[in-house]
């Protein structure tokens, strides 16, 4: 392969989800030979860029070209044969399956015995050794997956797509679960791969590895490209500038509120494993921002004080009282009531109505006795309707029907309606229109007012800067730092959660 | 949702026709169909102990699981009922039905809810245990019946055997707990989303158990009505039941994935599947080819419930 | 390090195998000592043509239930396969003239079977259910009872037919019907694709494999199997019944998960079901042998069906064995 070759080119690359345009007129450019970052907060874009090149999604509009030739994927194994390949950060190897199995997966080398095609293993395993030998590792290549480590997943993906002859390796934030050790030993393949002549995509919001192993960087910002450059001819700081810089007027600013005395206080909190020493308080009445990248452990540290995971060590504090909590029901009687992130795993009921899911945590109290009394549900969820404004003909729609805006609205009414001391919020505007996002930090806004402390979990900077009183930043499970709301801005914050 | 209730209101209609419809077109094939004493006798009595497993299984089915061993837990119970109750007399007989078949019931929940083993298996291999027991204390014998049985499968009140008294408190008691209760409202939510009900702080995995443990002590009574009506009971006597109470269970509107219930239906389907085998019976049609009816009750229900559930699906999205 | 972990890795996987060949061995010694007459020559080469048939069977059970579906039918199927097979044995049909028919109504039935469940989008679980209600209530009209009187021709494979003048034919089927199935699952690309979407239908499709047609030729396969089964069992009798096997597949299943094949699917080896349906074979006869009634024989399957189901999802669970322990890389 030649250097210096242009291996893959997007041009004008446009995707739209219903309500959310998550690519706009997007150019990017790789080079065989060459390792390119793409750089950007949560949610710029750059897995959805990576599914439109992959297959998984097909681009609204742009083109795709491939070593010059122009190319259109209608599902993941036409990239795949054209030498695309992509490491996700959740494998897609099968976990009872051995290695040598996986690699050949679908392309298996046979053999004749006799008139029969029969799987030629020496030849399968002296091809996957060479490839292992390739990437300077050595795997049993009879050992079932699910028996691995995250590294050694990722080294098979690696071996995988090199026995598709993969031209085009695209790895998304694959140091996320890896050691540093791990690390280097990925980075020395990569560069050896390099070498060889394959392009390689590499997705990662980790600017000192970026710094440490690409040639160029791209950054990607709401969707938008913003700049490309050759890692050698600039800096961090030039980066994260690129990075940051949504507008902030779109948010709706928080009006100020009388700030009482220490509510809650969690101190010393582990977890099996990922949180480390986690301590912070929270004073009534205020907004407290968690900021951090995906992976931070912003999640796993609400749900470990709530209840829904274990934790290890650490107290949480309540009104001085110490909470003995190990199970989410226990939390939600004391008053902290918790938002998840995903609403349509963990947040909603899909398929019941508005009414339904609003009721579901406190059943006893909309029941006469044992028996639910619909006209109370219905009253109870008619109240928050017309608070939140969320717009249905009825409370007895079904929330799969509502869009994002409105399902988010149902979610945060669930929880208000316990009445709640604390109220975690994770990702609040998540796949939310820009006016339904106004309309729910105007209530949270309201809410405060009323007394209400929030614990506020965002990857979107200016809705943190806009929000909350203070800001703590999360960095590979633990709090790295803290702002108040004078002096935090969007750089300082992504500093820290970026570890510069 | 609005169009949700419509469709349900409609489809309860739809099988009190059907209902309707066949007992008719039979009546006038064989006139004897029709006497009340006949409809009594025949029809509705045979339908309770079917009638009184689909109850607790439509719970079942809500919730994504299925139970397949609830015929065994109905011969078992009868059986070790049977055999004390011969022995100890009517209370004693009772109360170790009524006993074994919370057992059973528990077994199986505690497996399915708390070992987390997929339910079909569980219940396919409890079903063959209970049956492997229950072959075991009878030694393959009939047992026997004893007072307080034959008096709840015989006696009459007001011209109508106790049975069918039983069967409608049982299903009014069953409507309530699905369509009004909280434990039926989170079952339902346990059969559409099991993980988000998690996150709202309710303990899935009591109420699963809780379902199972009612299909077990509903499956007893049944055996206190069945062994009385029968007499005597051999350890085999249960092979089929499973399969018509979960024909029931869908014909009635209930999804076999489970989220979607309606135990009125589940009423209706059990009339239906009543008229249904005594229709054929007195159609003079050999009993294997009701067995093959109910099969193809089965298949047909689930198909058209797929159809029905996937044409709803798309006209949603279409609305937007 | 390495050697050590590598031999390590070895040991786990074999374990499932090992307990069971521990557990069959001294099931045999306590078998040897207590079970007075259970090794007389005539009860050996019966549990011997039971474990025959049972293991046919499973190894079709086996390839079903590793694509994470599962097959209620088989019983009804083979009593139907058996109905059939004495039709024709009775009008004279050899035993090399009953195998074919018998085989390729077995690949029919369940083939029928298979487009329920892919076309019409129904669970295995309940499209057999209802299935073998058609089947068991189908046989009896077509064959209105049982069927009496068969010619010699008939019983010949299971009376006549021996190998060195004792060891049931069946056996000899058996076994190469078990080596060929051993040497498929490791020689053929399909077995791949069968592990493969029992681990993951959705990843499977996006690697290019087509998930209807392997769940087919799975059941259809096992149809043949159940074909080869019912032959076995009709010709060892000379009455058949509509009935005979109904509930065997209990078994079937039953072998299959013993031998370590998890029901959530994608994982088990042909090898840990010919343990399984070996244990099973045995210890149906051996309870009589020890003293209990038979009466309780199902029960004591039903609590070891019981127990290994329980116990291989717990194996199932959990999943990382060796620690995240990096230091591959040189």
């Amino acid at each position: 392969m030649e250097k210096n070759e242009t291996v893959l080119k997007l041009e004008h690359i446009v995707k739209t989800f219903p309500g959310v345009r998550a690519l706009s007129d997007i150019n990017f450019e790789l080079k065989s030979g060459e390792i390119h970052a793409i750089c950007g907060e949560n949610g710029a874009g750059k897995s959805t860029l990576m599914k439109v090149v992959c297959g998984v999604h097909q681009p609204d509009s742009g083109e795709i070209f491939v070593s010059g030739e122009k190319r259109s994927f209608q599902d993941p194994l036409e990239a795949y044969n054209a030498g695309i390949s992509i490491i996700y950060q959740e494998t897609s190897l099968f976990e009872e399956m051995t290695v040598l199995e996986n690699l050949f997966l679908g392309h298996e080398q046979v053999r004749r015995a006799g008139l029969l095609p029969v799987l030629d293993y020496a030849a399968m395993q002296k091809k996957a050794n060479e490839i292992f030998a390739r990437l300077s590792t050595q795997l049993d290549l009879n050992v079932k997956i699910k028996k691995l480590g995250m590294a050694q997943k990722q080294m098979v993906e690696i071996a995988k797509a090199l026995t598709h002859n993969a031209k085009i390796l695209i790895l998304d934030e694959p140091s996320a679960s890896l050691t540093q050790r791990e690390v280097d030993a990925l980075f020395a393949i990569i560069r050896k791969l390099r070498g060889e002549g394959i392009g390689i995509v590499y997705i990662s919001h980790r600017l000192e590895e970026i710094f440490e192993v690409c040639d160029r960087v791209t950054v990607i910002r709401d969707g938008r490209w913003i700049s490309t450059k050759r890692v050698a001819e600039t800096t961090k700081d030039a980066l994260v500038a690129d990075m940051v810089g949504r507008s902030l007027d779109s948010y709706y600013p928080k009006s100020a509120t009388k700030i009482g005395g220490e509510l809650l206080r969690v101190e010393g909190l582990y977890d099996n494993g990922f949180l480390t020493d986690i301590s912070f308080t929270v004073r009534q009445g205020e907004i407290l921002g968690f900021a951090g990248l995906a992976g931070a452990g912003r999640t796993e540290l609400m749900e470990a004080i709530c209840g829904l995971s274990k934790k290890l060590r650490g107290t949480v504090t309540l009104e001085g009282r110490e909470l003995h909590i190990s199970s989410y029901r226990q939390a939600k009687e004391a008053g902290i009531v918790y938002v998840s992130e995903d609403r349509g795993k963990y947040g909603l009921v899909a398929d019941l109505s508005i009414a339904k899911n609003i009721s579901m945590p406190q059943l006893q109290n909309v029941s006469k006795g044992r028996l639910i009394s619909e006209k109370r549900e219905n009253e109870m969820a008619e109240e928050y309707r017309e608070k939140l404004e969320i717009k249905a003909p009825d409370t007895g729609f079904m929330v799969a029907n509502l869009s994002g805006g409105n399902q988010q609205k149902v979610s945060v009414s669930k929880a208000l309606a316990l009445h709640p001391k604390v109220l975690i919020m994770d990702e609040p505007t998540r796949g939310v229109d820009v006016n339904a996002k106004a309309e729910i930090m105007k209530i949270i806004s309201q809410l405060t007012q009323e007394g209400l402390t929030i614990l506020m979990i965002s990857s979107e900077l200016p809705e943190l800067l806009g929000m909350c009183d203070r800001i703590y930043v999360m960095k590979e499970g633990r709090i790295a730092g803290c702002f108040n709301h004078q002096e935090a801005t969007q750089e300082k914050i992504l500093k820290i959660a970026l570890d510069i | 949702m609005k169009k949700r209730t419509h469709f349900e209101f409609n489809f309860n209609m739809a099988l009190f026709l059907i209902l309707i419809v066949s007992f008719f077109v039979i009546a006038q094939r064989n006139s004897a169909f029709m006497s009340p004493d006949y409809v009594i006798e025949v029809v509705l009595k045979n339908a309770v102990e079917i009638g009184m497993l689909a109850l607790p299984m439509t719970l079942v089915i809500v919730t994504g699981g299925i139970d397949l061993s609830c015929g065994n837990i109905m011969v078992l119970s009868a059986m070790a009922g049977g055999m004390v109750g011969g022995k100890l007399g009517s209370l004693a007989g009772v109360i170790v039905t009524i006993l074994i078949g919370a057992a059973c019931g528990l077994l199986n929940g505690v497996i399915i809810a708390r070992a987390r083993v997929p339910a079909m298996i569980t219940t396919l291999a409890t079903m063959y245990l209970y049956l492997g027991i229950a072959k075991g204390i009878s030694k393959g014998d009939s047992i026997y019946s004893y007072p307080a049985a034959t008096a709840l499968g015989n006696f009459e009140l007001f011209g109508l055997p106790i049975q069918i008294y039983i069967y409608a408190l049982l299903a009014v008691v069953y409507v309530i707990l699905l369509h009004r209760s909280c434990f039926g409202r989170k079952l339902i939510a346990i059969g559409l989303n099991e993980n988000a009900t998690r996150y709202c702080g309710i303990d899935t995995g009591k109420s699963i158990m809780a379902a199972y443990l009612l299909e077990g002590l509903t499956a007893s009574v049944a055996a206190l009505i069945w062994i009385g009506r029968f007499t005597s009971l051999k350890f085999d006597a249960g092979t089929n039941l499973h399969m018509k109470a979960i024909t029931v269970v869908v014909l009635g509107g209930t999804s076999i994935v489970g989220g979607v219930g309606d135990m009125r239906g589940t009423v209706l389907a059990t009339l239906i599947i009543a008229v249904f085998n005594s229709g054929l019976t007195v159609l003079n049609l050999a009993i294997d080819a009701q067995t093959i009816i109910q099969g193809a009750v089965l298949l047909v229900s689930l198909v058209v419930y797929e159809a029905i559930h996937r044409y709803q699906r798309n006209k949603k999205l279409i609305r937007g | 390090m390495e050697a050590t972990e590598k031999r390590e890795k070895k040991g786990r996987k074999r374990s499932t195998e090992a307990y069971l060949l521990l557990f069959l061995i001294v099931v045999l010694g306590f078998l040897g000592i207590f079970a007075h007459g259970f090794y007389d020559l005539n009860n050996v080469m019966s549990i011997l043509n039971r474990f025959s048939y049972i293991l046919i069977a499973a190894i079709g059970m086996n390839l079903i239930i590793i694509t994470s579906n599962i097959d209620v039918a088989a019983g009804s199927l083979i009593s139907a396969i058996c109905i059939i097979v004495a039709a024709f044995g009775k009008m004279g049909v050899m035993f090399w003239g009953l195998l074919p028919i018998a085989i390729v109504c077995g690949m029919l039935m369940s083939a029928l079977n298979a487009v329920i469940i892919t076309k019409l989008k129904i669970p295995a679980m309940v499209a057999t259910l209802a299935m073998s209600q058609i089947y068991q209530g189908v046989l009896p009209l077509l064959s209105h009872g049982s069927i009496y009187d068969l010619p010699d021709s008939f019983t010949w494979f299971a009376f006549k037919a021996k190998l060195f003048g004792v060891l049931p034919a069946s056996v000899l089927v058996m076994a190469i019907i078990t080596v060929i199935a051993v040497l498929f699952m490791r020689y053929s690309r399909f077995s791949k694709k069968l592990y493969a979407v029992g681990n993951n239908a959705n990843g499977a499709r996006l690697a290019g494999i087509h998930v209807d047609k392997v769940l087919m030729a799975a059941y259809v396969i096992a149809g043949g199997l159940y074909g080869v089964t019912g032959v076995v069992i009709a010709t060892a009798s000379q009455r058949v019944t509509p009935t005979m096997a109904n509930g065997m597949e209990m078994m079937f299943i039953a072998s299959v998960v013993l031998g370590g094949t998890s029901t959530v699917g994608g994982s088990g080896r042909i090898q840990g079901t010919v343990l399984g349906a070996l244990i099973l074979a045995i210890i149906g006869p051996a309870i009589n042998y020890i003293g209990i009634s038979p009466d309780w024989s199902n029960a004591v399957m039903g609590v070891i069906i019981l127990v290994s189901v329980t116990t291989t999802i717990y194996e199932h669970k959990k999943k990382r064995v060796l620690p995240e322990e990096v230091g591959e890389a040189k």
